[in-house]
């Protein structure tokens, strides 16, 4: 248990707890949904590997479910997106690597790298969130449209976050 | 069986992404197929506790509009009165004395959803059971979906599953309101046959034959009308009388003629 575990597992509550209790309600024109929790799955350290992260978002994804009456959909999502990261880690890590530890956050790792690394990540998991709650491809341009409005809306959120209230001498 | 052992090792990786996500899909189909919910929903009650500290923060900021709604509520219940001390007809059996109310503060509530629940601040120790109407804002808001101890998960009237009986005052006696998902403002009003003639503002009221809502409950108003020319009935947008977004106080109907209703019915099937 080092210190950066311990940071770890209080901001996994933090997040837990944001997202229920004020992101959550934070819907703008009832389209873009605010989902910040992602932020946290996505700078876990990068050499993370592939069994473990899928089964820290099945907890974070449990514990937004328990808050949001969604019954296992922020789970699912979550299990997903937590199997493509590291094949898009992967693919996005030059030939020497990173040194142990790093956590792919914007400041660190650069924006242009976190945004081609957070965006297609945060659409896979909005499309099974939004599908899935759908139950259905009918109405799909307005499906589309939110997932499309919640992946942009909760990039910004995420990268604000990032550089707000995390402080830039953590790895 | 090396070879066996050898495959599952390489493809670990997808064969626990294939668990954990069966895993998932049973919770979602148990709650949406059985109306069974395991352990994680909002009627646990240490869920519940959290987010009733959040509702009474947020509430506070809302509070202009709670005592527009109470005021509202309050003038129409007045009124309603009024027409009962005037005209006291003992002959007229009156659906609304078979109902007892319970008083509860809306902990956790989402519009924006398709499939919509609310989490109410009520539960079995204040007497509610699952399958009870549950009213807020001057119209109808949902019926009971899971009772815990303290708290209850409501179906919202803006959940595609939810189905109300209604009726169109002095006009139609039996049609249904249903929610397409999409505006939190409106509803879909189904089963009017074409044979009517509608107008826009006609109020639409419950009919109170699935025992669950009292009878004559404002729903809402018709805000559009249409008709295909081969369609046998219309299909009608209803305008909400309550705002879901700014209802905080609401109370359950609890209908002391259920148990005897629900006993009969068994005694057919």
């Amino acid at each position: 248990m080092n210190r950066y575990t311990i940071f770890k597992i209080i901001s996994f509550f933090i997040y837990v707890l944001a997202q229920a209790l004020i992101f959550n309600k934070v819907v703008l024109f009832g389209t873009a949904y605010s989902f910040i929790y992602i932020g946290f799955l996505l700078t876990l350290p990068l050499e993370l590997a592939v069994i473990p992260g899928m089964l820290i978002g099945l907890i974070l994804g449990l514990g937004i479910d328990s808050f949001s009456n969604t019954f296992g959909l922020h789970a699912s999502a979550s299990v997903l997106l937590m199997y493509f990261r590291p094949i898009l880690i992967s693919w996005l890590t030059p030939q020497g690597g990173y040194p142990a530890g790093t956590s792919p956050r914007p400041s660190k790792i650069g924006f242009g790298w976190f945004t081609t690394f957070a965006i297609p990540l945060i659409f896979s998991h909005q499309m099974v969130i939004f599908f899935v709650e759908y139950g259905s491809f009918d109405l799909f341009g307005i499906t589309l449209l939110k997932v499309i409005a919640s992946t942009i809306y909760s990039f910004v959120l995420i990268v604000v976050i990032q550089y707000i209230f995390i402080s830039r001498t953590r790895r | 069986m090396k070879s066996l052992f050898l495959f599952l090792f390489k493809f670990r990786a997808f064969i626990s992404l294939i668990l954990l996500q069966s895993l998932c899909a049973f919770l979602i189909i148990q709650n949406s197929l059985y109306h069974r919910a395991l352990f994680f929903n909002s009627s646990n009650t240490a869920i519940g506790f959290i987010s009733s500290i959040s509702a009474n923060i947020t509430n506070y900021f809302k509070l202009i509009e709670i005592n527009e709604s109470l005021a509202i509520d309050n003038a129409r219940l007045k009124n309603s009165l009024n027409n009962f001390v005037n005209t006291p007809d003992s002959l007229k059996y009156d659906s609304a004395r078979r109902f007892y109310y319970v008083k509860a503060t809306i902990v956790n509530n989402s519009v924006d959803f398709r499939n919509n629940l609310i989490t109410i601040d009520v539960g079995s120790e204040n007497g509610v059971r699952k399958d009870m109407g549950v009213l807020g804002g001057g119209g109808i808001l949902g019926k009971t979906r899971y009772v815990g101890k303290h708290y209850t998960i409501v179906t919202s009237i803006l959940h595609t599953e939810s189905m109300v009986p209604a009726q169109i005052k002095g006009k139609v006696n039996i049609c249904t309101v249903q929610w397409n998902g999409t505006n939190p403002f409106e509803v879909d009003l189904l089963y009017v046959p074409r044979h009517y003639k509608l107008e826009i503002g006609d109020s639409i009221l419950t009919s109170g034959y699935s025992g669950i809502f009292p009878e004559n409950l404002p729903i809402g108003t018709i805000s559009s009308i249409e008709l295909a020319n081969d369609a046998p009935f219309y299909s009608i947008k209803v305008k909400l009388v309550n705002d879901l977004y700014k209802i905080a106080f609401i109370e359950v109907a609890k209908n002391i003629e259920l148990p005897e209703i629900d006993t009969l019915i068994n005694q057919i099937q």
